[in-house]
């Protein structure tokens, strides 16, 4: 008989919030970073705020995801993948470790709109801006489709 | 709000310049922790969710070693990075950091941090434990090299490609 693990009563609905935020965050980014590469002054602003949003989202999906990965780990990883399917446990563990290098590339994209005016900062900080705003939307993305992946075949 | 701007190319340190050097040492040395306990194997706390106990030795049950390498990781590179932010005065004397290098090794590292887990956690999962690896020079571990080397070429290209559109 498995106890009652961490808020395993509350799971599925933090899963569907981790899924709707992770959503949420992968347009963002998208919108953000499309508008940025286009260069127009009010796209630059526009870009800037919907990535802020993004990068919020990305912090919270992240923390909902260390949540229920409690639940996931028993209840689909321990249970299934690692026993039939260890590919999938390895295309979750890649997509841990990698969401973990975007949540640290997330705090310091955090810093940069904290700590200046992105806008009209100079070149080696949009540059630095950009290329990791471009790494975390990539990071999303593939995170994205990982985790509907993982889904596809079991859930919690 | 932090209006100055950022001197690279001469050796004046004002606060934006310790701001970014900082941001981007603290990115550097999350990602190096990060990689290194895990390639070493450092010996952190796990959680054992059937137990509901944190435990440095091993335990009956799966264990998840996760939470304690991102905490272990931030824990160390933000006091570490604030010394870095405090002492970058005098590091400047000595040493001429000039602070546009960090812009290309953050990414550089977060690229590197990436990789390593993309090789090392799909060399166990996707091919030993799926019973693919062989003694053949072009076995499935030199094709996932491959890919891993070609991916890593192309996500670097795109980068490239982008810091150029934008600002050429």
């Amino acid at each position: 008989m498995i106890p009652l693990l961490f808020l395993e009563n509350y799971a599925p609905v933090l899963k569907g919030i981790h899924g709707g935020l992770g959503i949420i965050s992968l347009f963002a980014l998208a919108f953000g970073v499309y508008l940025i590469i286009r260069r127009a002054k009010i796209d630059w602003s526009s870009g800037l705020k919907a990535s802020l949003a993004g990068i919020w989202a990305y912090i919270l999906t992240f923390i909902l995801g260390l949540l229920i990965y409690p639940v996931f780990r028993i209840k689909v990883r321990a249970e299934y993948f690692d026993l039939k399917l260890p590919w999938l446990t390895g295309l979750f563990e890649i997509k841990e470790y990698v969401t973990a290098i975007g949540f640290f590339v997330a705090l310091v994209l955090l810093g940069y709109y904290y700590f200046f005016r992105i806008g009209e900062a100079e070149k080696p900080i949009k540059q630095s801006f950009i290329n990791l705003l471009f790494i975390l939307f990539l990071i999303t993305l593939f995170s994205a489709f990982t985790g509907y992946l993982l889904s596809f075949y079991k859930t919690i | 709000m932090e209006e100055q701007s950022i001197k690279s190319e001469q050796n004046l340190l004002t606060k934006s310049c310790r701001i970014f050097s900082f941001l981007n040492f603290f990115l550097m040395l999350a990602i190096f922790i990060l990689v290194f306990s895990n390639l070493i194997g450092i010996n952190l706390p796990k959680y054992y969710p059937l137990l509901y106990v944190w435990s440095i030795l091993p335990l009956k049950g799966p264990s998840m070693g996760f939470f304690s390498a991102v905490g272990f990781a931030v824990s160390l590179a933000l006091p570490l990075s604030l010394i870095f932010y405090l002492a970058a005065p005098y590091l400047q004397k000595y040493l001429e950091i000039r602070f546009k290098t960090f812009k290309n090794l953050s990414t550089a590292f977060v690229i590197v941090g990436i990789f390593y887990f993309i090789a090392k956690e799909w060399k166990e999962w996707g091919i030993e434990k799926t019973g693919l690896a062989d003694s053949r020079f072009f076995n499935a571990e030199m094709l996932f090299f491959l890919i891993i080397l070609g991916l890593f070429l192309i996500f670097f290209a795109l980068l490239l490609i982008l810091e150029k559109k934008i600002f050429e």
